[in-house]
């Protein structure tokens, strides 16, 4: 750890809350161009040594504890975000695979048309402008398939997905784009194929914040990491530009901290809640919320399991969690009946979180032979494009407080037909993938953990539309940025990590420039 | 019921390494109904009810008991819901399922222990944790030979020197 020390009343400081993709990236990449930053983080710091492969004690012990208020209709009711409380955030926990969206994803708007109930807009970054920034994402986190970087060998689980996506006719399968070494790489061994990455990748050869941009940010003399502190307001003076930011410290005692600017990195729920919380006289529904979408169009992705017992083993739970990827059903082909498209991943657990995801709730023969045929499993995670809907939305909770006597977030999500259409056409295919290879008996799951949250501040490029320009600054307040995916204006059908690390990286240089030039 | 007087009958029951068909016979055959072990073979055999295995180990349907029997202790909901369950199974016919509070606690405290169990893991042929002995690579990893290999565009090379692909 790093022994730098800044003064609470050091206005000069950014501040950064959250740790994890968004937040650590921009933390060191602010640290390299000679910005002071200061670094909250409500977690407590973790070593390698405490990534145990043990899933319900890793649950334990990093999960975000808090269950927000869920007004949802069933089933969605059962919903809530599963994102990490640590040094590192959920890149502790994530499983590595860093694709970028598509042209058409970008332009979401443009490629659908308007659909009925759905709030689409366009991304206003030009794709090729962000095509510059993924390749530099790329490149820091060591995606495998990108640059001179192998792709990482398959496993059992990826070539039964393999054979099966073959007869179904698809072309583009591979072992997919991963921020995990397949050779030594930055300091960090090659991957060993132990499975738990979920758990945290004991041996680092998974890209996490903990052990890299957070340390090189530390080296730089200009980071100062507060773990165990949670941010619980962000405070403004009388010309609308925000100050400090108010938190708990490790002891629970309340510390002001100054700031030149301020950039919230927390996960869309609560960074969208923070600024929810952050109301003032001046800012009566919420910080930076002129617009009133501060935590609208709450997005996660179109999101299930299929898993198959096949006819002979295939041990999945050995190497990566990701373990394979087919591109076939990820463009925009409306004559399937629905706009935007989807992944198939291969995926697996171990035995505990199998059962636990296959037959929630389930008992008696069905789980006998869910456990008995465990070795036979193979299997993947559907994700397709989940569209922004206007009132699906965090809130905060008229009821509930968390330990510091703040509302907890409030969430509402209902599914849009579009979701539905795609997830039908997604189930068939996937299931038609395993049956294709003889499969005895498939699982199909959806998920309760939203393991994507997106949206809830969204960019645009009027301030009519949205909470943030094109560089993730808030369109009332100059000096408040957010850095995490809640800016993100359409979800996409790619798992959303290597974009928020490629915008942070691309906000740097932007709020780096709006220092010198004085502006903030 | 004493959970002091539980605990002893199930380290009997674990150190006899019984299976749960021939733990319940003997309970059967020996308890008086209200006793503790009538209670504990009853617990123990909805417990089994959850996870019907062929080939079932004793441990860890004895651990989810001790678990059961431990939130008891320390929720008085619990134990009231434990106790009306195996009152409830008790009255009704012969092989009646748990159900309703009951059934919702035993699924939500006893499927858990039994999933993460070492022995259950070896009944469904989980290796579990591999840090220890240097992850997959070298154990099977892709050791799948009953499809085709998939061709190298589509996935990168095995580091040299350890395992190989089955081709
Ligand atoms: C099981 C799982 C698998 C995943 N796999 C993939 C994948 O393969 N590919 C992919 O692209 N994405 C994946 N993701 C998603 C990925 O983890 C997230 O997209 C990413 O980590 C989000 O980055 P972030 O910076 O927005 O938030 P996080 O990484 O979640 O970090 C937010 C941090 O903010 C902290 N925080 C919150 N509130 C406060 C506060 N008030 N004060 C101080 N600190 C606060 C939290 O403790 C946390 O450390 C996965 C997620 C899960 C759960
Ligand atoms: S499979 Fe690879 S990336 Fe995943 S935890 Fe193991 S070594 Fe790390």
């Amino acid at each position: 750890m790093g022994d730098m020390r800044f003064g609470l009343d050091d206005d000069g400081v950014v501040v950064i809350i959250g740790s994890g993709a968004g937040g650590g990236t921009l933390a060191n990449e602010l640290c390299q161009r000679g910005i002071r930053c200061v670094l909250l983080e409500a977690g407590r710091q973790f070593t390698l040594a405490d990534f145990e492969h043990d899933e319900f004690a890793m649950t334990r012990k990093f999960i975000w504890p808090d269950a927000p208020d869920n007004t949802s209709p069933p089933p969605l009711d059962r919903e809530r975000p599963h994102v990490c409380k640590g040094v590192g955030g959920t890149t502790l926990h994530w499983s590595g695979l860093a694709l970028r969206l598509e042209a058409h994803e970008l332009a979401a708007r443009r490629s659908y048309g308007a659909i009925s109930g759905a709030a689409l807009a366009d991304w206003p970054i030009p794709a090729d402008e962000l095509a510059l920034w993924y390749a530099r994402a790329e490149e820091k986190m060591g995606v495998t398939g990108t640059g001179d970087r192998p792709l990482l060998p398959g496993n059992n689980n990826f070539k039964v997905l393999y054979n099966g996506g073959r007869q179904l006719g698809y072309r583009h399968i591979s072992t997919g784009r991963l921020a995990i070494n397949s050779r030594p790489r930055d300091g960090r061994p090659a991957c060993i194929q132990m499975g738990f990455c979920l758990q945290g990748c004991r041996i680092g050869a998974k890209w996490s914040t903990l052990y890299t941009e957070i340390p090189r940010a530390e080296a730089t003399g200009r980071l100062e990491l507060r773990a165990d502190c949670t941010a619980l307001q962000i405070v403004h003076d009388n010309r609308h530009r925000v100050s400090g930011v108010l938190y708990a410290d490790s002891e629970g005692r309340q510390q002001l901290q100054h700031a030149r600017a301020v950039c919230v990195a927390a996960n869309s729920v609560e960074s969208a809640r923070l600024l929810l919380n952050s109301a003032s006289a001046a800012f009566p529904d919420g910080l930076a919320n002129s617009s009133g979408q501060v935590g609208r169009n709450y997005t996660s992705h179109v999101h299930e399991f299929v898993m198959a017992e096949m006819p002979a083993p295939v041990h999945y739970y050995r190497g990566t969690v990701q373990a394979g990827l087919v591109e076939d059903e990820r463009g925009h082909d409306p004559r399937r009946g629905f706009a935007g498209g989807y992944l198939l991943q291969a995926i697996s657990f171990g035995l505990p979180f199998t059962a636990l995801a296959l037959l929630p709730g389930v008992w008696g023969p069905r789980l006998a032979t869910l456990v008995e045929n465990y070795t036979h499993l193979a299997g993947l995670v559907i994700l397709g494009e989940d569209l922004p809907q206007s009132d699906n939305r965090v809130t905060l909770s008229s009821t509930r407080k968390d330990r510091f006597g703040l509302p907890l977030p409030g969430i509402h999500r209902r599914t849009h037909p579009n979701d539905t259409a795609l997830m039908h056409h997604a189930r068939e295919r996937a299931t038609a993938l395993y049956e294709s290879l003889g499969a005895r008996r498939s699982y199909v799951a959806g998920s309760t953990g939203l393991t994507h949250n997106l949206g809830t501040n969204r960019m645009s490029r009027s301030p009519r539309d949205g909470v943030v320009n094109p560089w993730g600054q808030c369109h009332d307040i100059a000096n408040l940025f957010i850095s995490d995916g809640s800016q993100f204006p359409t979800s996409g059908a790619a798992n959303p990590t290597l974009t928020i690390v490629a915008l942070a990286m691309r906000q740097a240089g932007y709020i780096a420039g709006q220092m010198t030039a004085r502006a903030i | 019921m004493s959970a002091e007087t539980r605990r002893d009958f199930l380290a009997i029951a674990a150190a006899l390494s019984l299976t749960p068909a021939v733990f319940l016979q003997a309970c059967a055959r020996l308890a008086q109904p209200g006793d503790v072990e009538a209670d504990d073979a009853a617990l123990l055999a909805a417990c089994q009810r959850l996870l019907p295995l062929v080939d079932a180990p004793a441990e860890p349907f004895l651990e989810a008991v001790r678990q059961l029997d431990a939130l008891a202790a320390r929720d008085p909901q619990a134990a009231q819901a434990i106790a009306a369950g195996i009152a409830a199974l008790r009255r009704g016919r012969p092989g009646a399922a748990p159900a309703g509070d009951f059934l919702a606690l035993l699924i939500a405290t006893a499927i858990p222990v039994l999933v993460n169990h070492p022995e259950i893991w070896r009944v469904a042929g989980y290796e579990g944790e591999s840090y220890s002995r240097g992850g997959y690579l070298l154990r099977g990893f892709n050791d799948l030979a009953w499809l085709p290999e998939p061709p190298a565009d589509s996935m990168g090379a095995v580091p040299s020197g350890t395992a190989t692909g089955a081709d």
